[in-house]
């Protein structure tokens, strides 16, 4: 769908001449969010069964719901931030995708160099990898650029003319 | 027994069940009751902690004995304690989680598509449906939240993972407090979309219509009294006066179209979806399901002995 579609689509809607019940690309920024709040999840399960297994249950436990704190941080709250119309906070969400491939990729290489003893969790850890490609490939996709634009388009009065 | 002794923490801090000196007094008297358990040793596990309920007689025994009182979370947790080699076999515990990770993530869709499609609904439902699209926002957040909450329990359960931390969650107060929460969140988005369901049959059956001849369209007559029963649901006590000069000034159309009334009703029918499937989770693995959390205890008898 092109711009022009796009501000004539919205027009539409803000005159009350149309119902959009499936916004475009709405499902690229439901797959975005929650795809990014199950990797925090799998990327904290791996750093705490390398790094923390030796720790106590609280500490894991603190561990585990600081992650779903950031995650809503940085994945939810913008987000929500993108359907007010407020675009701009989807960059969060981008630079999240990549601070958690990179992690995976970092992990991965000191396990498979020797450094690291994986076992198992280096499943999780590819897994994570894959999601966190899959993510920032989404928030590349035009589908989630058209969401992004129809929330801006449809939220801002002085964005459609 | 010495990893025991080096894990225990003192009974001064109130952890257990039997932290009341009355009901610590009938506990141990009816231990000491039992025939070869008079005056040994009692220690209670919460699945994390160990407490030392009474310690080692002073006067010298033949063979020490310890009775050891497990908190666990319910009867499968129990039988896998009390039949390790067959529970194993049984993957009960992985499917419940799995199916509540289902329940929550598929909640948690549903709850987005209802935020997002009710943004593009305003123009029917007026400010009822912003009322609905904060509280959808909070059960939205809430239910993301506990969809990752999901998989992290089922991560745990797998191999990969510590089934350990899952059970000492669940012996957490903080822990089961700030799930309710969550879930009461989630449902209370759910109640709130479903009485807006019902709000909207109620409207439809004022205007002489059902539901479902709504979905297919209606006529031009029907549509101009739901319109106006509408501008009445949202300005309470307005005049007719009034309701024609808004209609005349704009702020209203004179009726609403077919499509846009299908559409409203479409998305409080998937709101109502997303509501059930909260409740489903909710039944499956939260406050719906367990509300007293009641404890569940399994016994054992250590006893040393000397080897030579």
């Amino acid at each position: 769908m092109q711009v022009d579609n796009l501000r004539a689509l919205t027009d539409s809607i803000k005159a009350g001449e149309k119902v959009v019940l499936f916004p475009p690309g709405m499902f690229s920024l439901i797959a975005l969010v929650l795809l990014l709040v199950i990797n925090s999840i799998l990327i904290t399960t791996s750093f705490i069964n390398i790094f923390l297994s030796e720790t106590d249950l609280q500490q894991q436990a603190i561990l585990q719901f600081s992650s779903l704190g950031i995650s809503f941080l940085l994945v939810i709250f913008p987000n929500l931030m993108v359907l007010s119309g407020k675009k701009k906070f989807s960059i969060l969400s981008y630079y999240y995708a990549w601070l958690l491939l990179i992690f995976a990729v970092f992990i991965l290489v000191l396990g498979f160099s020797g450094l690291l003893v994986l076992n198992k969790i280096a499943v999780i850890l590819i897994i994570s990898l894959i999601v966190s490609l899959i993510c920032i490939f989404i928030y590349r996709s035009a589908a989630y650029m058209l969401v992004r634009e129809f929330f801006y388009l449809l939220k801002n009065p002085e964005a459609g003319e | 027994m010495n990893s025991l002794n080096s894990v225990f923490i003192p009974t001064h801090k109130s952890v257990t069940l039997f932290d009341a000196p009355e009901s610590r007094r009938i506990l141990l008297d009816r231990i000491d009751r039992m025939p070869g358990l008079r005056n040994v040793r009692v220690l209670y596990f919460d699945g994390a902690q160990i407490v030392e309920l009474r310690s080692n007689p002073p006067a010298c025994m033949e063979k020490y004995k310890t009775v050891i009182i497990r908190q666990v979370r319910d009867t499968r947790e129990a039988t896998k304690i009390q039949h390790p080699q067959t529970s194993k076999q049984d993957d009960g515990r992985f499917f419940s989680e799995l199916s509540s990770a289902g329940l929550s993530c598929g909640a948690a869709v549903l709850s987005w598509i209802v935020i997002i499609g009710s943004s593009a609904a305003i123009p029917v439902s007026g400010g009822t449906s912003t009322a609905i699209t904060v509280l959808a926002y909070g059960a939205a957040t809430a239910s993301s939240l506990q969809c990752g909450n999901s998989v992290f329990r089922l991560v745990n359960e797998t191999d990969t993972g510590n089934p350990e931390l899952n059970r000492w969650l669940d012996s957490q107060e903080w822990y089961t407090h700030t799930l309710t929460a969550l879930d009461a969140i989630s449902v209370a988005g759910g109640v709130a979309s479903a009485g807006a369901m019902l709000k909207s049959v109620l409207q439809l059956k004022r205007v002489g219509t059902g539901f479902k001849e709504a979905l297919k369209g209606l006529s031009r007559q029907e549509r101009k009294r739901l319109t106006e029963e509408i501008i009445r649901a949202n300005n309470p006590g307005i005049s007719n006066r009034m309701l024609k000069s808004l209609v005349a000034v704009g702020k209203y159309p004179k009726r609403f179209k077919n499509i846009e009334i299908s559409n409203s009703l479409r998305l409080k029918l998937k709101d109502a979806i997303g509501a059930s499937l909260s409740f489903a989770g909710s039944a499956t693995a939260g406050i719906i399901r367990d509300p007293q959390r009641i404890p569940n205890f399994v016994i054992g008898i250590v006893e040393e002995f000397d080897v030579y």
